[in-house]
């Protein structure tokens, strides 16, 4: 719908719904408060900084589906249906996890067409998960010394290598098993840094250094050697057949605000950023108005003040500006009376309408002219039914042949021929009459004679068929 | 003019904003935020009313009917399907209708809002009354809940033409039967469809079971009773409207007594096999069918009574038909170059007004093709008596006296031209007219 603005211009939304549509919104986005570009520094597939392992993530999806899980919850959903193999990859998780999250896991496992593990950390965060999948395999938690040992790895698959380990811990099974294979020991110290297991056809697979896979590591030379490992074990795990859905973790790591970060002055941190994160999140920050307008009104609150302080008369100035503004507001709304939609008037049309409104509210004005009409519709229709007329002195007699009473004939007859007489003029007698109650009782009368001939005033009957009959 | 409009209501509101912000700002008291709420608030409301006014009028609305037979329910039901995200309450609408229909379920205006991506149904059922109607649009206003701001009136949906035809009974047909046959209008002395006995002869395969003839079977010989079959004629049907026809209660007017009268003749005359053709004048109708024979004629009939509109029909003039209606010579010569060369059966129903009457006296001159022409006179002055109270109803016909008489006038002047006429009241069924057409 358009809007006239002015001459000749129409526009399709005015000015006015605009403003308020954005004072609206900038009122919603103030209430929601600041958005927070959040980075995590630790081995989230989203952080490309140096400890991040968004190089994993990029290597694995060229050869499956990789679904980096924000939240164990949403993957369960989508995955209710899951007809496919599932690689569940956890590197380094950094916060616990939930009975939610354990539980979502535990259905993959049992509704996934194949569900496989790889746990590569060196913290105890991933034991549960191990747990919750039945395994016996568990991490120690405690960093092997000194850093930077090398594991000789060799996989039932035909995968064997050497790795260089940054900050590993022992994997250990937690009872003697069939079902468990070390497949790398740290060169040196003879200490198992991974396992295989087959529980039921669930294969798992745990590394005890989960920096392995870290962006600073793939990036490197010694990279590709990790990389080959992790990348021949999901081939091992999804099979030659068949869909594979990696399912990369990315829930349990602790997300910071890079601003407050930059703020704290804590240099290893910092040093963990990424320049895009830190510019994205100050923009983000200094164009939200819960930056700007709190201050903004407050100066204003506060000049306006000031002025008033300075200047008693300047409320008066504020007061007119108000008005100024409310004045020109208010006209530019068009305003109408709220008046209710005009229903439909359901009406019956009948000929002598008014009449007939006029008899049923208020009963009708009876005339010396109304008794005339009566006195020639029943001369006529007696007539017409007896062969006598009202005037007919032998009417009675025949009357009584047809089961009238005799004397009721009489009356009858008398009445109606005296008072028709009065109303013709021809005679004065009596002087004075009231036509109404004449009128009345001479239907009344009527009523009674006519009845047993078979017609009737008050009732729907051939009446009017008879008078016309005697009319032709 | 805008979409949505103000109400009084937001100036009070405004102003009373404007005074709660100037008080804080003086200092007389700290009302300032309760103002400023005032003014969001209203300006929050135009927010809404115009998106959801938007949302509203491009609802998909789907109307349609049920029913065509007079006496029985028409159901009319419209769907109003909101497709934006965005919910429209609340709506005042109104459905727009001949005045002259009356509702016999639901109700013709109402409140109702409709759901983001969601429909609502209205319905609502009309008594049918016997010609064409049309019902709809939906008028509707948008309005908030707090009625600061009203939407300017929309129309919805589509207008439905709703044609309903009139109503004739199996009973009131059985009658007709029996009315032709006292009268003896109709006998062909050949064996077929009728009423009348005509021989008794040996079963033959295919006969239905119940014309066996139960007392011949008794004495051992398996027979059937035949019927006299009724000859088939020309008939041809007039109906004259005037104003008049729509007087009296509802249901219960001229109009759909003569359509009655017609349904069930015409109906009677389709399965005798006649050739029935329909002709109706009215203020601002001239309208035909030709001669078909049985089901087909009757169908054409029936199907031109239920486009009868009353509104341009009735109740305005056209003047090419008043002036075509008016010359005699060019109106019979309308109605004989739609008859054939037969004598054709004319059965004319009129009110009393002159004009109608008119049309009727003029086609005196088609009797000497050898045409037989009945006419009915409706007397409209008499449709709605049976509601006054008795005593009332003396008092009404004395009143009304006067003015039937001049019926009988035009009574003699059609006798007085050849052609045979009568005065129909309302409380006379299509056969018992019959009876009193064919005892002329």
């Amino acid at each position: 719908m358009k809007v006239k603005v002015g001459k000749g211009k129409e526009v399709l939304v005015s000015g006015l719904l605009i403003l308020a549509l954005t004072t609206i919104g900038v009122i919603a986005l103030l209430e929601r408060g600041p958005p927070q570009v959040m980075t995590a520094p630790g081995a989230y597939p989203g952080n490309s900084g140096p400890l991040g392992t968004s190089v994993l993530y990029q290597e694995l999806k060229k050869n499956y589906t990789v679904i980096p899980v924000t939240s164990w919850g949403y993957v369960r959903q989508a995955l209710s249906l899951c007809n496919v193999s599932a690689v569940i990859l956890i590197v380094s998780p950094e916060t616990p996890y939930a009975d939610g999250d354990l539980e979502s896991i535990g259905y993959l496992r049992g509704s996934c067409a194949k569900f496989s593990l790889i746990v590569a950390d060196e913290g105890v965060e991933s034991n549960k998960v191990l747990e919750n999948v039945g395994s016996n395999l568990r991490v120690s938690g405690v960093i092997l010394q000194p850093h930077s040992l090398v594991a000789n790895m060799s996989t039932p698959w035909g995968w064997s290598g050497r790795i260089l380990l940054d900050k590993a811990s022992a994997v250990y099974p937690t009872q003697p098993s069939n079902d468990v294979e070390p497949i790398g020991f740290v060169e040196v110290l003879e200490t198992p840094i991974a396992y295989y297991e087959n529980i039921e056809g669930v294969e798992v697979v745990v590394i005890g250094d989960g920096s392995l896979f870290l962006n600073q590591v793939l990036e490197s030379n010694i990279g590709e050697y990790s990389l080959s490992f992790l990348k021949s074990t999901i081939s091992h795990m999804c099979g030659a057949t068949g869909e594979c859905v990696v399912l990369m973790e990315a829930s349990k790591y602790v997300g910071l605000d890079p601003i407050e970060v930059l703020r704290s002055g804590d240099r290893e941190l910092v040093r963990l950023l990424n320049i895009v994160d830190v510019m994205l999140s100050l923009l983000a920050k200094i164009l939200h108005p819960s930056v700007w307008l709190p201050p903004l009104l407050s100066l204003v609150d506060y000049s306006i003040r000031s002025l008033i302080e300075l200047n008693p008369y300047f409320k008066g100035f504020i007061a007119v500006v108000a008005a100024i503004i409310l004045s020109l507001m208010v006209p530019r709304e068009r305003r109408v009376k709220d008046a209710p939609l005009e229903d439909v008037t359901e009406v019956d049309w009948y000929g002598f309408g008014e009449f007939r409104r006029h008899l049923l509210s208020q009963g009708a004005k009876i005339t010396k002219q109304d008794f005339i009409t009566l006195y020639n519709m029943v001369n006529s229709t007696i007539k017409n039914l007896t062969g006598s007329s009202l005037e007919d002195p032998q009417l009675p007699q025949v009357l009584e042949m047809l089961g009238i009473n005799l004397e009721e004939a009489v009356r009858f007859k008398d009445f109606m021929v005296k008072y028709y007489r009065r109303a013709t003029g021809r005679t004065i007698w009596p002087p004075v009459v009231l036509w109404g109650r004449v009128t009345r009782k001479a239907i009344l009368l009527s009523e009674k004679i006519l009845e047993p001939l078979g017609v009737s005033m008050t009732t729907p009957s051939r009446l009017e068929l008879i008078i016309e009959r005697g009319s032709r | 003019m805008e979409a949505v409009n103000a109400t009084r209501r937001v100036l009070a509101l405004i102003l009373a904003g404007g005074l709660f912000i100037a008080f804080d700002i003086v200092g007389v008291a700290r009302t300032g935020v309760l103002g400023l709420s005032l003014i969001i608030l209203v300006l929050a409301t135009r927010v809404y009313v115009t998106l959801a006014q938007g949302a509203l009028a491009a609802c998909r609305v789907r109307g349609s009917y049920r029913g065509y037979v007079e006496g029985r329910d028409v159901d009319v039901e419209y769907e109003l399907c909101n497709s934006s995200p965005i919910p429209v309450a609340v709506v005042e609408l109104s459905l727009s209708y001949p005045q002259y229909l009356k509702l016999s379920k639901g109700s013709r205006g109402g409140l109702l809002a409709i759901p983001p991506r969601g429909c609502v149904e209205y319905r609502v059922s009309f008594t049918g009354r016997v010609g064409l109607h049309r019902i709809g649009p939906i008028r509707a206003v948008l309005r908030d809940p707090l009625g600061l701001y009203r939407g300017v009136e929309l129309s919805l949906g589509p207008v439905l033409e709703v044609r309903v035809k009139p109503f004739w009974s199996e009973r009131m047909l059985r009658s007709i039967f029996q009315a032709s046959r006292v009268s003896g209008v109709s006998r062909s002395r050949r064996a077929g469809e009728g009423v009348e006995f005509y021989t008794v002869r040996d079963y033959r395969p295919g006969d239905e079971l119940r014309r066996v003839y139960w007392k011949a079977l008794a004495r051992g010989r398996l027979a059937v009773k035949e019927f006299e079959s009724e000859s088939s004629t020309y008939a041809l049907f007039i109906l004259a409207l005037d104003e008049r026809m729509l007087h009296g209660p509802y249901l219960e007017t001229p109009l759909e007594h003569a359509s009655r009268i017609l349904a069930s003749i015409a109906e009677y005359a389709s399965r005798r096999g006649d050739y029935i053709a329909a002709l109706i004048v009215g203020p601002g109708l001239l309208a035909k069918t030709e001669f078909r024979r049985g089901r087909r004629g009757y169908v054409n009939m029936v199907k031109l009574i239920s486009s009868i509109d009353y509104e341009n029909h009735i109740l305005k003039v056209n003047p090419e038909v008043r002036a075509m209606v008016s010359d005699t010579a060019r109106m019979a010569k309308y109605v004989k170059t739609m008859c054939p060369r037969e004598r054709v059966n004319v059965i004319a129903i009129t009110s009393t007004s002159e004009i109608t009457v008119n049309v009727i006296k003029n086609l005196s001159t088609l009797r000497g093709l050898g045409f037989s022409i009945n006419a009915l006179i409706l007397v409209p002055q008499l449709y709605g008596l049976h509601r006054l109270k008795p005593f009332e109803r003396a008092v009404y016909r004395l009143k009304v006296h006067d003015d039937i008489r001049k019926v009988h006038f035009h009574l003699r002047e059609l006798r007085s031209r050849g052609i045979n006429a009568i005065m129909v009241t309302p409380w006379e069924t299509p056969s018992k007219v019959i009876a009193r057409i064919y005892g002329l």
